[in-house]
Order: C-alpha cells, then sequence, then structure tokens
C-alpha cells in the first residue's frame, strides 16, 4: 500500500514538474537574442540527451551486475533501460537536427556530440535487435551483457577520436558558448529534473511489464512442460 | 564459500602460500592460453589450407571492389590521393565482415563448437586463437588488396610511405579482428549470425576508421605520421578491445 502510494505521488510529481517545465521553456524563459525562439528546443532536446546518455550508462552497470550475480532482475533493468534511452536518444537528435537547422544552417554535421549519439544510436539499436534475434533466453542474457559492456567502453573513444578529428580540420561551423541569463539556467535546470523523473517513471514501467513478460514465459514453460 | 585458513599457520606463512599458489597457477593459466590459442589458430590453417574458403573469397571480393570503385569514380591522380583512404578502409571493412563473420559460424557445423569448448585449455585461448586467425586472412587479403589500389587509382608511392601505410593497416587490422571475433562469437548463437553481424560491426569499429583514414591519408599526402594521438587511438583502441574482449568472452560461449 505504501508503496502504491509513492509510486502515485512520483507520477503526479513528474507530470507537474513536466507542465511547469513547459510553461517555463515555452513562456517565462526569455527569447534568445540572436537564435530567436528556436533556441526554446534546447531546454528539451538537453534533457533527452543527457538522459539518453544515462540510460545507457544504466544498461552498462546492469549488465556487469548480471554477469556478477546472475540476477533476473539485473537483465530486465538493462533491457528496459537500453529500450528507454534509445527512445531518448531518439528524440534529442532529432530536436537537435531541428536546432541545428536554424543555428548552423545544416541539419546535420560530424561534429563530437553528434557523431557520438549517432554511434550510440547505433549500437543500441543493435543491442535490442541481438537480444530479439537470440532464441535460448538464458544465453541472451549472457550475451547482451557482454555486447551491453563492449558498447559502453566505444563511447570515450568515440568521443575523444572525433574530438581530435574535428580540431584538425578548420571548425566552420561552431556552437556558440551558451551565455545563459538567470531565467534560462531555472528553466534548464527544472526541465532537466522533470525529464529525468520522467525517464526513472518510464524504466519502472517497462521492468514491470518485463517482468509481466517473464511470468507469462515461465507459465507458458510449465503449461508446456504439463 | 572459501575455506578460512586454520589458525595454526603464521600469517606470512599464509601470505607465502597463497602466493605460490597464485603464481603457480596463472603461469600454468597462461601456457595453456598461449599453447591453447597455438593450436587453435593451426586448426583453422590446415581447415583454410584444405578448403580455402576464406582466402578465395577475401581475395575475389576485393578485386571486384577495386574493379568496381575504379570504373565508378574513374579518378585523375589527385583525386584518387585524396579519396584513396576512405576507399581503401571501405574495401577492408567490408572485406572483413566476410572473413569475420564465418570464424566463428563454420564452428557449428557438426557442432564443433563443442569440442573446442570442452578442450583443456582456458575459454580466453579459443578467442585469442581466433583472433590470430582472422588477423592473418584479413592481412593476407590486405597483402593482395594494396597493390592493386595502387595499380587500378595509379598512384606512385615511395618506399616509406608504403612501409608507414603498412604499419598504419597492421594495427587498424588487430582492432577489427579483435572486435569481430568477439561479435562473430557473439552472432553465431542466432541463426541469422550472418546478418547480424554486419549490423553490430560497423558502429563499433568507427574509431579504427577514423583513425586508420586520418593516418592512410596523412602518410600519402606528406609520407609521413601526423602530429597528434592517431597512432595513439589505434594501439589504444587495440589493448582496450582486446582486453575487455578476452575478458567477457567467456561468458559468451558459456553455457
Amino acid at each position: 500500500m505504501a508503496r502504491w502510494r509513492i509510486q502515485q505521488i512520483f507520477w503526479m510529481a513528474t507530470a507537474l514538474l513536466l507542465l511547469i517545465g513547459f510553461y517555463l521553456s515555452f513562456l517565462y524563459a526569455p527569447r534568445e537574442r540572436v537564435m530567436g525562439d528556436v533556441q526554446r528546443i534546447f531546454y528539451f532536446h538537453m534533457p533527452l540527451a543527457w538522459n539518453g546518455f544515462l540510460a545507457f550508462a544504466i544498461t552498462f552497470v546492469s549488465g556487469l551486475l548480471y554477469l556478477r550475480t546472475r540476477k533476473l532482475k539485473y537483465d530486465l533493468w538493462a533491457a528496459a533501460s537500453a529500450e528507454v534511452g534509445l527512445l531518448f536518444i531518439t528524440l534529442a537528435l532529432l530536436t537537435g537536427s531541428i536546432w541545428a537547422r536554424s543555428a548552423w544552417g545544416t541539419y546535420w554535421t560530424w561534429e563530437p556530440r553528434l557523431t557520438t549519439a549517432a554511434v550510440l544510436w547505433l549500437m543500441y539499436a543493435f543491442y535490442l535487435i541481438l537480444r530479439s534475434y537470440i532464441e535460448n533466453r538464458e544465453k541472451m542474457r549472457l550475451i547482451a551483457a557482454a555486447y551491453g559492456i563492449v558498447a559502453f567502453i566505444n563511447v570515450p573513444i568515440v568521443f575523444m577520436s572525433i574530438r581530435w578529428w574535428r580540431t584538425l580540420h578548420p571548425v566552420l561551423i561552431e556552437p556558440t558558448g551558451l551565455k545563459m541569463e538567470t531565467p534560462m539556467v531555472l528553466t534548464l535546470v527544472v526541465a532537466l529534473v522533470a525529464f529525468t523523473m520522467f525517464y526513472v517513471l518510464l524504466l519502472a514501467q517497462r521492468i514491470k511489464l518485463a517482468q509481466a513478460e517473464e511470468s507469462i514465459q515461465a507459465m507458458k514453460e510449465q503449461l508446456k512442460e504439463a | 564459500m572459501l575455506k578460512r585458513p586454520s589458525s595454526s599457520d603464521s600469517p606470512a606463512q599464509r601470505t607465502l602460500e597463497s602466493a605460490n599458489a597464485d603464481a603457480a597457477r596463472i603461469s600454468l593459466a597462461q601456457r595453456g592460453l598461449l599453447a591453447g590459442a597455438w593450436a587453435i589458430l593451426k586448426k583453422d590453417l590446415a581447415y583454410e589450407l584444405q578448403n580455402r574458403e576464406t582466402l578465395v573469397v577475401l581475395t575475389v571480393f576485393s578485386l571486384v571492389v577495386v574493379f568496381i570503385f575504379s570504373f565508378a569514380f574513374d579518378l585523375a591522380e589527385a583525386e584518387a590521393k585524396r579519396l584513396l583512404p576512405g576507399l581503401l578502409w571501405m574495401t577492408i571493412l567490408f572485406a572483413s565482415v566476410l572473413g569475420f563473420s564465418k570464424s566463428m559460424a563454420f564452428e557449428r557445423r557438426g557442432d564443433a563448437l563443442s569440442g573446442l569448448l570442452l578442450a583443456p585449455i582456458p575459454k580466453e585461448a579459443i578467442f585469442l586463437g581466433k583472433v590470430m586467425s582472422s588477423l592473418l586472412f584479413l592481412l593476407a587479403s590486405e597483402l593482395v588488396l594494396l597493390p592493386l589500389f595502387f595499380a587500378f587509382f595509379s598512384i606512385k608511392a615511395s618506399f616509406t610511405q608504403m612501409g608507414l601505410l603498412v604499419l598504419v593497416l597492421l594495427l587498424g587490422s588487430v582492432g577489427l579482428a579483435v572486435v569481430g571475433s568477439f561479435l562473430a562469437a557473439i552472432c553465431q548463437v542466432s541463426r541469422q549470425g550472418e546478418i547480424l553481424f554486419s549490423l553490430g560491426y560497423f558502429p563499433l569499429v568507427i574509431p579504427i576508421l577514423i583513425a586508420g583514414t586520418t593516418l592512410s591519408k596523412s602518410v600519402l599526402e606528406t609520407s609521413q605520421i601526423p602530429p597528434g594521438p592517431w597512432l595513439n587511438v589505434l594501439i589504444a583502441f587495440d589493448l582496450i578491445y582486446a582486453v575487455v574482449c578476452l575478458w567477457v568472452f567467456e561468458y559468451v560461449v558459456e553455457d
């Protein structure tokens, strides 16, 4: 009962904070002088990207824990987090492109963060494909954990490579340093907290769903044996 | 659970004993690792010499790609020099997909993999052996590929340039072989392993592609290794992935 109560409160707090975040980003935060209203997408883009990275980090840690302890819950965490992370990274890439078209004049450029996000997207899309392509579930969990580790250590290598690669060339398009005013910072912080809570919420729901899937699977196998 | 050592042993003696035991275990494991890897390599080479599956496919594929590229681009020498590094590494990547995706898959025939796993060698030795045989096949195909590229695109290269290019190719190929062998081990579990392999392979080796093309380009243009961390990126990639893949491999093949 108490647990149900806490979940309810968390749901409502997240919804409220998201609404406040929307209000702040669209109405409260001042209009950016150079970029105009397009800049407001930043209050969505940055929290989405941050949570995407967070989600994949959690997949990595859960994978390690699964290999260590072999507890089913860690594998479910890893899979759920990868799924939610892929959603967030997709949205971050989309919002980023829309912003970049207006600010840099192009939808896409091989900038370190963009490239890292794109590579992340490809790797974790593969992670999910891998999970669905391996029939033996026990084997699949081990392999997914191993791949999750190998994929995650690629992230810093890709990021650093692109950064060096770009600095060797003349940089034509550069993200302007964000000198933000206090209302902007406030909006960003609220949006960041709201989206992180939203991530936790989606993760928890996805884990619940995965647990239900697992128990259905177990029941099916029992029926087969009977 | 570990048994607690009896209290009559002195702590110093206990430390010494466990250190000795550790040392003995490590040296045995290492010997087993290298000897096992060597055995796997010999087995793969013997198989290849009989069937010539991988080498023929790799060589013919390289020929086809060089041929098609030189048709499609029809380049003057200056342009060719600019594009060659990218084309060269793309060809190597595609060729390596052909070579690597089979390196574990053919162990499924007649359940040969179970036999390998039952062999009295460390699991890591299987991985190491597979990396070595994959690397050898890839290098062999590069040996054919490189002269062809220079001939078809009529590029002149000095002795130093060739030497440096070979060094870059060698370092890049080690990383490709490590990642490729790991992914091949993962993908052979699924029935659609070879499709899976090509999906998972490219995102993982992007750092090699970037460092490899940048280095090759600079070697062809200025005939020296460029300033900056590129060679270190390749070396670091090779080392990091060798260690991590060696470590997680046993989980991948676990029964």
